[in-house]
């Protein structure tokens, strides 16, 4: 009784297993950005010269307003946010019970942006660990005095990434593109690609 | 069913183990192996073609990956040390242990049946003396004795769906997930670790009251945290905590003698090196009360360390909660006074002036900091910021 019950669930969790890949295929959980200028929520436009690819909800991480890659989530993941407003999360952690990143506050610039940064990243993807900063510089994005920060933590897979944010606080708004990718070789591969994008953003909305 | 200190221990391990021995033995689990074994032979690795061989090719497989894991504290020195503090518990064992130290900011410790020991960072930050290794880690080693790992694996192979799961779910998914069902012990496996750890430990001549203290202090910070953090790996493997406390103190108040090895300033300066580290890793948690626990323990056992004064200025400057600026102030300051070429108090000190708009103050912060830190990674936007407010 007990191995016909295991055989009878093993095809139901097959034809399960195919039903969920029928679905996801139905949902497509990504699309191709297209060439020239993006929107990136009511406030912003970017600009991109490669092949990136968005992946769509409910398969992207949630907190960015939009989620790209080039090559795979693990290997290169760029998350743009055109404006997160006051006590909001850049990234949310799953899990209902589980503690979430600091919320962004109006107030925040540089040096507090590059604190959130960090514990937003060591909470949702380095496991607890604390990100090393390797630099904090000024940087005008949108045409606002802002920040660019480049950073170095272990993740929970184990590897060794390195990230990159770049933006400012405007009008109590944060708007930022936080990237991050292994340290071998992906995050080279397409940091300049990520920096343009950055320099390409412009407010298009009332709001900026 | 209940127990708790008014039993005898061993008498409810030993029924406990009839019951779950006996649910196979009746033959209620159709075709199930026998999940009962027997301790391990030390030095011993099991017989090729085993279900313990497959078990321990998953852990060795995991060892390799954690072994070369940019989230592993490399330092041979604090290995050696541990390792050495285990071994006088370990006996005849030793030679199979091998001790990773992992940067999570979490007090937890667990041992693979290949003898795979991963220590966090946050169990190293808390505790206070050898003696406090000795009891984690020998209680750990009671699960790897007891080859309660084992006993798991094979109850969840004799599960139709764990089968499933270990089928056809393992190849995609990482190791670490398997492992974490296999090491998920009972709480008869819990006892029977905790009695063989206590009774380890003071064999080995370190004081077992010293275990007890551990669940007083883990329990003490959690009492601290007004959410409570139910999700803490540490608690959510180790159920029904103050009842095992009590049998805890019990048993080791049993075992205690004169002359016991507490080894408090030893560990501290093994530690010590790493601790601002680890307190930077538990800073990003954002649990500050139960930080702020920790901080005053830690200086209670470590008075006047700046470091254990600045991170309790970050921790005040973060909440934001009336009161603290001047809590962060006074920190940062005694932080200074204790050392005044303490980079990180004078930034954190420049941080909390400029947030509330004392930019004299913030400026001769962030100059000094920058002094005693010209190559600091964040130097270019401090300069920055004094050429603006100058």
């Amino acid at each position: 009784m007990r191995n016909s019950c295991k055989v009878t669930s093993l095809r139901l969790l097959r034809l399960g297993l195919l039903a969920a890949a029928l679905a996801v295929a139905a949902c497509e959980p990504y699309k191709v950005v297209a060439t020239g200028a993006q929107s990136i929520g009511p406030d912003m436009t970017v600009s991109k010269t490669k092949a990136w690819v968005q992946i769509l909800p409910p398969h992207a991480p949630k907190g960015p307003d939009q989620v790209w890659t080039l090559d795979g989530l693990g290997l290169n993941a760029l998350m743009i946010y055109g404006g997160v407003k006051d006590g909001q999360t850049l990234l949310k952690v799953q899990g209902e019970k589980k503690e979430q990143p600091p919320a962004f506050t109006s107030g925040m610039d540089g040096l507090e942006l590059q604190e959130l940064v960090g514990a937003t990243i060591s909470r949702a993807l380095a496991g607890g660990v604390a990100v090393e900063p390797l630099s904090l510089t000024p940087a005008t994005f949108m045409g606002a005095p802002g920040f660019a920060t480049e950073f170095a933590f272990p993740n929970t897979d184990g590897l060794d990434m390195r990230g990159y944010a770049e933006g400012a606080n405007i009008d109590g708004k944060l708007y930022l593109l936080l990237f991050v990718a292994p340290r071998i070789h992906y995050y080279a591969k397409d940091l300049e690609e990520v920096r343009a994008i950055a320099h390409s953003a412009i407010g298009t909305g009332a709001g900026v | 069913m209940t127990w708790g200190p008014a039993f005898d221990r061993r008498e409810v391990l030993r029924r406990l183990g009839v019951c779950a021995g006996g649910l196979s033995g009746l033959g209620l689990l159709g075709g199930c192996q026998s999940t009962s074994v027997d301790a391990r032979v030390p030095e011993q690795r099991p017989p090729k073609n085993t279900d313990e061989a497959g078990l321990w090719l998953q852990m060795d497989k995991a060892e390799k990956q954690i072994a070369v894991s940019p989230r592993r504290v490399r330092d041979a020195s604090l290995d050696a040390y541990i390792k050495g503090v285990i071994c006088r518990v370990a006996g005849d064992h030793c030679r199979d242990m091998r001790v990773y130290v992992m940067r999570r900011p979490f007090f937890n410790a667990s041992m693979a049946p290949n003898g795979m020991m991963l220590i966090w960072s946050g169990a190293l930050l808390r505790m206070e003396n050898e003696a406090q290794l000795a009891a984690v880690t020998a209680h750990e080693m009671g699960h790897f004795i007891e080859r309660h790992s084992l006993e798991n694996f094979r109850r969840l192979k004799n599960d139709a769906d764990a089968a499933v799961f270990f089928g056809m779910v393992i190849p995609v998914l990482p190791v670490m997930l398997a492992i974490a069902d296999v090491m998920a012990f009972s709480r008869a496996q819990e006892l029977q670790a905790d009695t063989i750890g206590l009774e380890r430990m003071a064999e080995a001549g370190f004081a077992p009251g010293q275990a007890t203290r551990v669940w007083e202090n883990e329990m003490a910070e959690r009492d601290a945290d007004p959410k409570k953090e139910k999700h803490d790996p540490f608690l959510r493997t180790h159920p029904e905590i103050e009842q095992r406390l009590a049998g805890i103190a019990k048993e080791a108040k049993a075992l205690e003698k004169p002359g016991q090895r507490v080894g408090a300033e030893d560990y501290q300066a093994r530690i010590r090196p790493f601790r601002e580290n680890f307190l930077e890793d538990e800073l990003q948690l954002r649990q500050p009360e139960r930080t702020l626990a920790l901080l005053d323990r830690l200086t209670k056992t470590d008075p006047g360390a700046a470091d254990l004064q600045h991170y309790t200025g970050e921790v005040h400057r973060l909440r934001h909660a009336d009161g603290d600026e001047a809590e962060a102030r006074t920190a940062y300051n005694a932080a200074i006074a204790t050392d005044p070429g303490y980079a990180r108090a004078w930034r954190g000190l420049g941080m909390l002036e400029r947030s509330v708009g004392k930019h004299d103050a913030a400026r001769s912060a962030f100059q000094k900091y920058l002094e005693l830190n010209p190559e600091a990674p964040d130097a270019k936007f401090l300069q920055g910021y004094l050429a603006e407010t100058s």
